[in-house]
């Protein structure tokens, strides 16, 4: 046994644990997708959005003849469903890791190790799959998305939402002395409501935004009324973000959560990062009662073409059991073994759909980072 | 703040900015340099150095229009004392049996 193994001979290893790490960049809760519906597509799928007015009728007198006005029009929006796909590469360096694993344990239940970790990388590609719906469905909430990654080159994708529900606050809101973050979120609700009838009763934010506007002088003054007689808000604790959810969302009328998930990407050059799914100078203001409603947001998902051919393609485990959809996940070894690898992938094909345009704003209130810097501890 | 530029950029792109608690999606409604440096001293010193810039431009490109129509009457004056001199050169009108041609009738044709 080479010597870099002979530690395994002696060493009776029982259970795989997480590194300490920075928990907001451990997979956390992927909220947006859990309330957007997923429904099955096809590609090319066309749907058409009406737009007109009913017209108030005219006085036509006796033997006279009645005008006739054109009718609304239609428009047409039809979808190219794209592929989310990732991929882990099993080495033989790797395999044989295993093997020194495997060959270590004694009883029978101690092998759940190693399956384990397989049945985990292949949750994990799934989970990265959901990440990628997950950052999908919040770019369609911000209408706009920009990718550039791998030859995939797509700018400022828009959903169409319209242009006085995407809003920029003129003053950002890391200006505490200027900032009037109170005024600006509710101008938007205001708008929304009188101009499109959509009452909003949620705020989504970073938690870094949310520092920023219960510190601004404005939000103080106007929270001061949620406060008793004699207190003020120099005798309140900034830090303590539970006490100061509970007032801002008395100060606003809408509830507030945080979100500050995120995900992990590998460069060509082999360097992670990690980046948040909402940015943290970005709101969105949604209604709860939208939630998981197939006539406001959908993720279309389409029959994943790899399940198509698979009968087809040599190298592949098992049988995919014909066309399904997405998230799937299979495993390919190459014919002549030659590096004896194994490959395993996960794979969807899907893209998310708005039919309610009005159904969420967004409002820009800065381009400052996370407050608390996000990485690994130090020790 | 940010620059009227900067909330330009934003309209520009499909969006919409929020001054005053009002939403504003024309560019055409977004206060001025002059209004976003009102307090700020130097942002006041620096709205109006660019406003000298512009006031400066625009009177250079005035001055050009002002030497462009000098030419012009130049060359007006010399053709209307040739048009007189050929006036003068003129033969009288004549007069025809028993009607008397006035002296004063002039060649009115542009």
């Amino acid at each position: 046994m080479p010597v870099s193994y002979q530690l395994l001979q002696a060493l009776r290893l029982t259970a795989i644990m997480q590194a300490l790490q920075d928990t907001r960049e451990l997979p956390g809760d992927l909220r947006f997708l859990a309330r957007t519906p997923v429904v099955p597509a096809t590609d090319g799928e066309i749907m058409a959005r009406f737009s007109g007015y009913i017209q108030i009728a005219d006085l036509v007198a006796d033997d006279a003849q009645a005008v006739t006005y054109s009718t609304g029009k239609f428009t047409f929006e039809s979808n190219a469903v794209p592929n989310l796909k990732l991929g882990v590469n099993l080495t033989q360096e790797q395999i044989n890791q295993l093997l020194s694993l495997e060959a270590g344990l004694t009883a029978t239940s101690d092998n759940s190790v190693v399956t384990d970790w397989r049945n985990r990388t292949i949750d994990g590609l799934l989970f990265g799959i959901r990440q990628r719906m997950e950052a999908l469905i919040i770019a369609m909430q911000l209408d706009g998305f920009s990718y550039n990654r791998l030859g995939i080159i797509m700018t400022n994708v828009s959903w169409g939402m319209p242009s006085d529900l995407k809003v920029t606050a003129g003053v950002s809101w890391d200006t505490a002395g200027s900032a009037t973050p109170v005024a600006d979120l509710l101008a938007l609700k205001l708008i929304a409501q009188v101009r499109y009838g959509q009452v909003f009763n949620r705020v989504t934010m970073s938690t870094t935004a949310f520092r920023y506007m219960i510190a601004t002088t404005e939000f103080q003054n106007k929270a001061r009324m949620y406060l008793a007689p004699n207190v003020s808000y120099a005798n309140l604790p900034l830090a303590d973000l539970n006490a100061q959810q509970r007032i801002a969302e008395a100060t606003l009328g809408m509830t507030i959560e945080l979100y500050d998930s995120r995900y992990w990407s590998q460069a060509p050059t082999g360097a992670w990062t990690s980046a948040p799914y909402l940015p943290a100078g970005k709101i969105i203001l949604s209604n709860s009662g939208d939630d998981n409603s197939p006539m406001v947001m959908d993720f279309a998902n389409g029959v994943v073409t790899e399940s198509v051919v698979a009968e087809l393609a040599g190298g592949m485990f098992g049988s995919l059991g014909g066309a399904q959809r997405g998230p799937i996940a299979y495993a390919t070894v190459p014919n002549d073994l030659n590096p004896p690898a194994v490959t395993l992938w996960g794979v969807a094909r899907g893209f998310p759909r708005r039919h309610k345009l009005q159904a969420t704003a967004v409002l820009t209130v800065g381009s400052f980072t996370d407050s608390i810097s996000v990485g690994a501890p130090t020790f | 703040m940010l620059t009227r530029a900067q909330m330009e950029q934003a309209i520009q792109d499909g969006g919409s900015v929020v001054v005053n608690g009002q939403i504003l999606s024309r560019i055409d409604d977004l206060p001025s340099e002059a209004d976003l440096a009102q307090g700020d001293a130097a942002k006041e010193q620096a709205a109006r150095a660019a406003l000298d810039q512009q006031i400066a431009r625009l009177l250079s490109e005035r001055a050009k229009l002002s030497q462009e129509a000098q030419p012009q009457e130049a060359q007006s004056q010399p053709e209307a004392q040739n048009q007189a001199q050929e006036q003068d050169a003129q033969p009288a009108p004549v007069a025809r049996r028993g009607r008397a041609v006035p002296t004063e009738l002039k060649d009115e044709t542009p």
